[in-house]
């Protein structure tokens, strides 16, 4: 933790930095929907652009996380704490979607090829 | 009391108590919006309606965005400030983020009022248009989008349901009778419990006539409300006879059934046998009326009345048959059912938008011919009749359809052919079946100028960000004048009346209208009372903080970094929230 007044200020300029970076990533999040001329993928929306949408929004939320909370030098038991809840998180999203699109199939393991 | 580990870390965590804590509790919130972001993956997945996807306007959610990252940015710098022991840089931090959170709220409630006045109408064909819809002129009642969303009956006969008839419904049902007399339609005989005795009369004869207004003898509040009493009453008897009657019955069964049962017997037969003494000896019981008597019950008060006009809004129940001229009944939610002939119950809407992407999406569904799907949209606009709003829309769906043309030519231009000489590029559903507010602005503009119509000039004629700040500008482009009228000359959203029977569904565009408003609104929502939380401990920070700071500013400074750290939190939910619900 930056906690001699020489390490607050030289953070304070990381956080502005930071904030400029917020601010254009948003900028960009924004064109790629909008400009025509940065419509990745298909014509209008689709998988292409649902996936560069959340990339850019989890490397915003990245920078608020491991900058503005201090997540980049922090005590092991918050990391516990707060990576086991997105874990957690992620499996009941995962779960969810096994339960309608489930990758393992047994198809090929029953004799003669018989479906269920 | 001393709580321990508040500034100084505990050794075996090396952190203070309060981070964890808050931690713990960040934790939680991670689960919780991540319950809610998953339900939005699977609604949307699994929707069984077009997905409105990149319909809110962009603009407030994209100032919301940087107003929540500028207020993250002061939060730490209020905190650095704390540990720089500069009081002065904290409170001027501090106030800005507050500021923030407020400008946020406030745009946010400037989204939420667009769209909770913004009607939608799907017809039964599953083509969908929006818009406003007109006031009417009476009252209060008539104004805002609500305003001309009635079930509208020529009502001959009332039944207001005795055990449940709920008086905001009677008195509105009141004031539309007006001056129509009223007469109760049949006899209500009324039981009056004095102590043990008990005294029948008759309360109203058939043919004899109710007062409307006020509440005395006579009247239909003073006859519901005595008749009310009674109906109440007697039921409480009745129930109370009944109860007694028959524990009084199985006691006799279960005290004597040595002789009467086989104990042979299995013990299903055993129980039915049972019980089909046990119901024998109840109706013995009630006849010989050893706790007292049955007695009848009026449980409905008919009033007739003559050919009154009653409106009705569609949130207080349900219309039957709504095809005007035709014999209908309206239940509300009291149980009260109208009687007559259904009137005019249709909506007046100046339409914004129209939306065939719903019918399409069905036909497909159906494995209709695209020849098909199109002469299918090209009915629905054939059916709106020859009214001038009609006249209007189908004049802007001619220039839409012209357009899907130059714009499907100008994509294969600038994209060019595939290997199978496809286009790279096609329109989208949404540009080939949403005719937008912009479109019809632009397509009138056009239209106004005289020109043919070009990719060009419908991009120069099309509204902006600002002038769609939160949605279809009715009041630019829609205006009306002092008496809340339009004005024909500037008008550019076509005014149809649709009749009741042609609708569907119909709602404003609240949590009701389909599931990604539900989600909208509950994930918004629900971010929107974090930032009002978090503004007001941030608040208490700065208020109430210059005594701590005073003593112990190490502990203000360490509760200044968790209030932030939940600021953090609250304007990470958003950087995702903003461009799942708006860009996607």
């Amino acid at each position: 933790m930056a906690d001699s007044p020489e390490a607050i200020k030289k953070s304070i300029k990381l956080y502005t930095f930071i904030g400029l970076l917020l601010f254009i990533f948003t900028g960009i999040t924004v064109a790629v929907a909008t400009v025509p001329a940065l419509d990745f993928g298909e014509h209008g929306f689709d998988h292409v652009d649902a996936i560069i949408g959340i990339c850019i929004a989890s490397f915003k939320a990245g920078l608020v996380a491991f900058i503005f909370m201090h997540l980049n030098h922090e005590k092991k038991a918050i990391y516990w704490i707060f990576c086991g809840a997105i874990a957690l998180a992620v499996t009941l999203i995962l779960l969810f979607a096994f339960h309608y699109f489930d990758p393992i199939t047994f198809d090929e393991l029953l004799p003669g090829g018989v479906t269920q | 009391m001393e709580i321990p580990y508040i500034v100084n870390a505990r050794k075996d965590t090396g952190l203070n108590n309060s981070k964890i804590a808050i931690w713990l509790f960040l934790a939680s919130e991670v689960m919780l919006f991540g319950g809610l972001f998953s339900s939005y993956i699977f609604l949307r997945i699994f929707a069984d309606f077009p997905w409105p996807e990149r319909v809110l306007p962009v603009l407030p959610g994209l100032l919301n965005t940087f107003i929540l990252i500028a207020s993250s940015v002061t939060v730490v710098f209020a905190w650095a400030s704390l540990k720089l022991r500069n009081w002065k840089g904290f409170v001027g931090y501090m106030s800005f983020t507050i500021l923030c959170a407020l400008v946020f709220m406030v745009l946010k409630g400037f989204e939420y009022s667009a769209k909770l006045h913004h009607q939608a109408i799907q017809y039964k064909d599953w083509t969908n248009i929006e818009g406003h819809t007109h006031p009417e002129e009476e009252g209060k009642d008539g104004h805002g989008s609500h305003g001309g969303n009635f079930y509208v009956i020529k009502a001959n006969e009332i039944n207001f349901d005795l055990g449940s008839y709920y008086h905001p419904y009677l008195d509105k049902i009141i004031t539309r009778i007006g001056d129509t007399k009223g007469t109760a339609a049949k006899d209500v005989v009324i039981n009056v419990f004095e102590g043990d005795k008990l005294i029948q009369k008759p309360l109203i004869n058939a043919g004899e006539s109710v007062t409307l207004e006020g509440e005395d003898e006579g009247s239909l509040r003073n006859i519901l409300a005595v008749a009310k009493e009674s109906f109440i009453e007697t039921r409480k008897h009745n129930e109370q006879v009944k109860e007694s009657s028959l524990r009084q019955a199985w006691k006799n069964v279960k005290s004597n059934d040595g002789g009467r049962f086989n104990a042979e017997e299995d013990l299903t037969q055993y129980d039915q046998a049972k019980k089909d003494a046990a119901n024998e000896e109840f109706a013995r019981i009630l006849e010989s009326g050893e706790f007292g008597t049955i007695l009848s019950n009026t449980g409905l008060f008919k009033l007739a009345v003559d050919n009154a006009e009653i409106k009705i809004k569609p949130s207080w129940g349900r219309m039957s048959a709504p095809k005007q001229g035709e014999d209908s009944t309206i239940s509300l939610l009291d149980k009260t059912a109208i009687m007559g002939v259904a009137g005019d119950s249709g909506m007046d809407i100046d339409v914004d938008a129209v939306d065939h992407r719903h019918l399409v999406m069905k036909a497909r569904e159906r494995k209709y011919s695209q020849a098909k799907i199109d002469e299918m949209i090209e009915d629905w606009y054939e059916n709106l009749g020859d009214s001038e709003g009609a006249v209007h829309i189908r004049s802007l769906w001619a220039m839409h359809k012209k357009w899907r043309i130059l714009w499907t030519e100008e994509l294969k231009k600038e994209y060019g052919l595939d290997d199978d000489d496809e286009p790279n590029r096609v329109p989208t559903d949404i540009e080939l079946y949403r005719m937008t507010w912009q479109h019809i602005v632009a397509y009138n503009a056009v239209a106004k100028l005289g020109e043919e119509l070009t990719l060009a000039n419908v991009k120069a004629n099309s509204p902006g960000m600002i002038d769609g700040f939160v949605g279809a500008n009715h009041g630019k482009f829609n205006p009306k004048d002092d008496d809340h009228h339009v004005i024909e000359e500037t008008r550019n959203f076509p005014l149809l009346h649709v009749a009741r029977h042609d609708i569907k569904f119909e709602s404003v565009f609240s949590p009701k209208m389909n599931n990604y408003y539900a989600i909208y609104f509950t994930v918004t929502g629900l971010h929107g009372l974090h930032v009002i939380g978090g503004a007001i401990v941030l608040s208490y920070y700065l208020f109430f903080g210059y005594g701590m700071y005073k003593e112990n500013p190490e502990w203000l400074a360490n509760r200044v970094e968790v209030g932030g750290l939940f600021w953090h939190f609250v304007d990470l939910v958003w950087i995702f929230a903003f461009p799942i619900f708006y860009l996607m």
